[in-house]
């Protein structure tokens, strides 16, 4: 295959590297990546990210597969991250592929190439990156002998506007299922069977999803008819059933440009069973389960050893929820803290015992904290489950304070559902009393800071609000400028989210298979690095649409109850009638208790997946 | 508490680092190599470790430095053995002292001499007019260029930072252009920016830093000789 450009050798790079911005993307040779023989290894994978060097090297995900799949006899797997415009231009005017940075060779020449999809702004990405592989972009062109092209993701979880770009989809968690999957590819290698066959017999494994195999019909109006299977399987999430013995990285890979997340970031427990409405990792990462503090403990060593770090996080999607999260933060700090490592807990709730967390590992150094309030109001938080209220919220402020810190950031969303102006003014209101509650603490301190993010609310596939409207770029604008002209004052600052972007988000997490011309289309006008902003142009989408028939608004739109969504032939393990039941609490108001605690909620998940929640510390479990 | 200067390569892949990262890499290695660094005193402590003058980036170097200050004495050899262990390929201690002296200077203080090596592609029969370019060059009292200083385009004569420049041919069609002029407070000479003059068409293949040193009156001082 690599005849068809020209062989890339370390020489032709480096010739390039010197007209580049941050060459240290492009170099490899990162402390700790696995070197494996090319000749010798009989599968080849590329793990691939659709964004840059410093964002796909944060990716906790990849690092994950980069070592399990390295760690197996006759395979290899290596990265691949976006270029940036400048590295782009020099590849093509070389005729060079986008290369891996291990071996340096094009992705054409890898037996898989696997995408991560964790944001739906990168998809033009994934396009740039095939194209500059060398790789055909649609599916339905590749050959016997291309690349097969596959990805997962929290994106996966609805894969419809990719469907002609991807061969498989691998939907949930992949550390049980994806090396038998890789080892069918590699016993296929070779054996002269059809592609087709391969992905006929891969369809079979847990969590594949080929969307050649499916058919959509639709209605007049651009609703779904009916979703048609070619071979009667329906995908059902693959998930980690063995968490507590499930590998974690153990050769962590230091990079030598400054990245987004620097620092070794140990996933303690996966799944959040909390039950916010509008959160979709807290609908498909379910059940909770945790790992061990000792084996924590113990591979934090070995990793802190090997890489150098000066940081660790204990990382999940709720970290102080964890069992044992006291006594393992003590530990943690107790064996760290003297080796000048610092460690951190990236997501804290908003409760007093949070705040003592907070206070035992930022010691001297207290930065700022981060609450997620996500609504004004205690009604509009009953609605979505958050199960805070303003008391709770002033509580964990003033125990900040009076511990110390100046700078909080606060988190809401706008154009929740069931969401009015007194839901605005709540956000309002409530970042004016933190901050009332800051001045009597800090009376003269010029460090105060009340920091207000205000993130357009996006429903998303498999959660209770999945059926929801999203609220128009007009509207949103509108939200943006109430609360633009109200937080106002010296110690206040207001961060928003491009409502174009947003509307562009909701579309294509909601959206169905029709939307890969739009994808394709707003490619060859140009999009790609969209969730960059000196990239993004709306225009160039509009466009898009535009020019193959459909609108934004279609998919933004509410949603029928019983409408064929564009992936109810996927099972996330959640039943869709508990959905539909918790989006008609929503409306009631009514709470839903966390399952962790040993109340089932009876969301599906451990029945359907089979599977069970664990939780190591459960005899001191709090309530 | 005991302090060392080292003096190491820079080579291949690492030659891409910036200042910044090769600061951040050299520290990590530190910690890996489980030295005993020392940290400084304060809210915000950091290790005392403090790099020479900065290399641009891409350019590769024979003679870069650093003094690392330990809480407890260490062998030498072990240090540089311990260390080379942890350092990624790209990066190699060569030699090392101990600071025995009292006050001695911090390296980005009293470096004020550096030589680079450049290794040109040129077409072979435009190698006497090349030559001849760098004699007028030396020649003159004067060379301006404009320099980009804090997103503003400054003039600056160069020509007083510029002492000496020799070439050799490797092959016929590859030359060596050693340059040797002043850095630090007094000058700030830039190898590519010297090449960068030549009026034809070259390819430069390569940028090496072969010395830094201390020069005042004709009496040249290595980094570590200032260590005893």
């Amino acid at each position: 295959m690599s005849e068809e450009f020209s062989l890339i050798t370390w020489e032709n790079i480096e010739r390039l590297l010197g007209k580049v911005q941050k060459p240290g993307r492009y170099t490899g040779e990162e402390y700790n990546l696995f070197r494996k023989d090319w000749e010798s290894t009989v599968l080849k994978v590329a793990l691939a990210f659709p964004d840059l060097y410093e964002i796909g090297l944060s990716h906790l995900g990849l690092r994950i597969l980069y070592e399990l799949i390295n760690q197996q006899e006759n395979m290899l797997a290596e990265r691949v991250y976006a270029p940036w415009i400048d590295f782009q231009a020099l590849l093509r005017q070389e005729n060079y592929p986008l290369y891996t940075l291990e071996s340096k060779r094009g992705l054409a020449e890898f037996d898989v190439v696997g995408f991560s999809l964790q944001y739906e702004l990168s998809y033009t990405t994934v396009l740039m990156m095939l194209d500059l592989g060398k790789i055909p972009l649609h599916s339905r062109e590749r050959g016997e002998h291309d690349p097969l092209v596959i990805a997962g993701g929290p994106c996966v979880f609805n894969p419809e506007p990719l469907a002609d770009f991807f061969d498989f989809f691998l939907i949930g968690e992949a550390e049980e299922v994806l090396i038998p999957i890789l080892e069918k590819i590699k016993e296929w290698k070779g054996s002269g069977r059809s592609r087709a066959s391969l992905l006929l017999e891969l369809a079979e494994f847990e969590g594949v999803y080929v969307p050649a195999h499916y058919e959509v019909v639709y209605q007049a109006d651009g609703r779904i008819q009916e979703i048609h299977s070619t071979t009667d399987a329906f995908p059902v999430r693959a998930v980690v059933r063995h968490f507590e013995v499930t590998p974690f990285p153990k050769q962590w890979i230091v990079p030598f440009v400054e990245i987004v997340h620097n620092r070794i970031v140990y996933e303690i427990q996966r799944g959040c069973t909390r039950g916010c409405r509008f959160c979709q990792a807290g609908m498909i990462y379910r059940p909770a389960r945790e790992r061990e503090p000792q084996r924590i403990l113990e591979e934090l060593k070995t990793l802190t050893e090997n890489t150098g770090y000066e940081e660790l996080s204990l990382s999940s999607l709720s970290s102080a929820d964890y069992s044992m999260i006291e006594s393992l933060l003590g530990q943690a700090c107790d064996c760290f803290t003297n080796q000048r490592i610092n460690v951190s807990l990236p997501s804290l709730r908003m409760d007093a015992f949070s705040i003592a967390l907070a206070d035992k590992f930022q010691g001297s150094r207290k930065s700022s904290l981060t609450f997620a309030p996500e609504a004004g109001t205690d009604r509009l938080r009953r609605v979505i489950n958050k199960g805070v209220t303003e008391t709770d919220i002033l509580t964990a402020a003033e125990a900040a304070f009076r511990a110390g810190w100046q700078k909080l950031k606060l988190y809401f969303m706008i154009g929740l559902p069931t969401e009015t102006e007194a839901d605005l003014a709540g956000i309002v209101q409530l970042a004016e009393q933190v901050l009332k509650i800051g001045k009597q603490y800090h009376p003269r301190a010029n460090g105060l800071r009340i920091t207000v993010s205000v993130s357009t609310f996006v429903p998303k596939a498999h959660t209770p609000f999945q059926w929801r409207a999203q609220i128009s770029t007009e509207e949103t604008k509108l939200k943006q400028r109430f609360l633009q002209e109200k937080l106002r004052g010296r110690y206040l600052e207001l961060n928003w989210h491009d409502p174009q972007v947003s509307q562009l988000e909701g579309v294509f997490a909601r959206g169905d298979r029709r939307l890969s011309r739009v994808i394709y289309e707003a490619w060859r006008n140009g999009a790609q690095l969209d969730s960059w902003g000196d990239c993004f142009n709306y225009q160039r989408w509009l466009v898009a649409f535009n020019n193959v028939g459909l609108e934004p608004d279609f998919y933004t739109r509410a949603h029928e109850k019983d409408e064929i969504l564009p992936w109810s032939h996927l099972r996330s393990g959640v039943k869709a009638e508990f959905l539909a039941v918790e989006d008609e609490r929503a409306e009631a108001e009514l709470f839903t208790a966390d399952c962790r605690n040993h109340i089932c909620t009876n969301c599906g998940v451990c029945s359907e997946l089979k599977v069970s929640s664990q939780i190591v510390g459960a005899a001191h479990a709090r309530v | 508490m005991p302090e060392y200067r080292l003096h190491f390569i820079k080579e291949n892949r690492l030659r891409f680092l910036s200042h910044l990262e090769l600061a951040r890499t050299m520290e990590r290695a530190i910690r890996r190599a489980k030295l005993p660094l020392a940290y400084s005193e304060g809210f915000h402590p950091h290790p005392k470790i403090d790099f020479g003058p900065a290399l641009a980036v891409g350019i590769s170097s024979e003679a870069e430095y650093f003094d690392l200050h330990l809480t407890k004495a260490s062998d030498l050899e072990k240090l540089k053995h311990d260390l080379n262990h942890t350092l990624p390929a790209g990066l190699h201690i060569i030699h090392l002292k101990e600071i025995k002296r009292q006050h001695v200077k911090s390296l980005n203080a009293v470096l004020n001499r550096a030589a680079y090596r450049v290794s040109l592609k040129v077409e072979a029969e435009l190698v006497g007019e090349i030559k001849e370019f760098f004699e007028n060059l030396l020649a003159q009292t004067e060379i301006v260029v404009t320099r980009k200083v804090k997103e503003q385009q400054k003039v600056v004569n160069i020509r007083p930072w510029l002492h000496n420049v020799t070439i050799e041919m490797s092959s016929a069609t590859t030359m060596q252009i050693e340059l040797v002029g002043e850095i630090g407070s007094g000058g700030n000479l830039r190898a590519e920016e010297i090449v960068k003059l030549i009026p034809f068409t070259v390819e430069i293949l390569h940028v090496v830093r072969t010395g830094l040193w201390h020069e005042e009156d004709g009496l040249v001082i290595k980094p570590l000789d200032f260590c005893e």
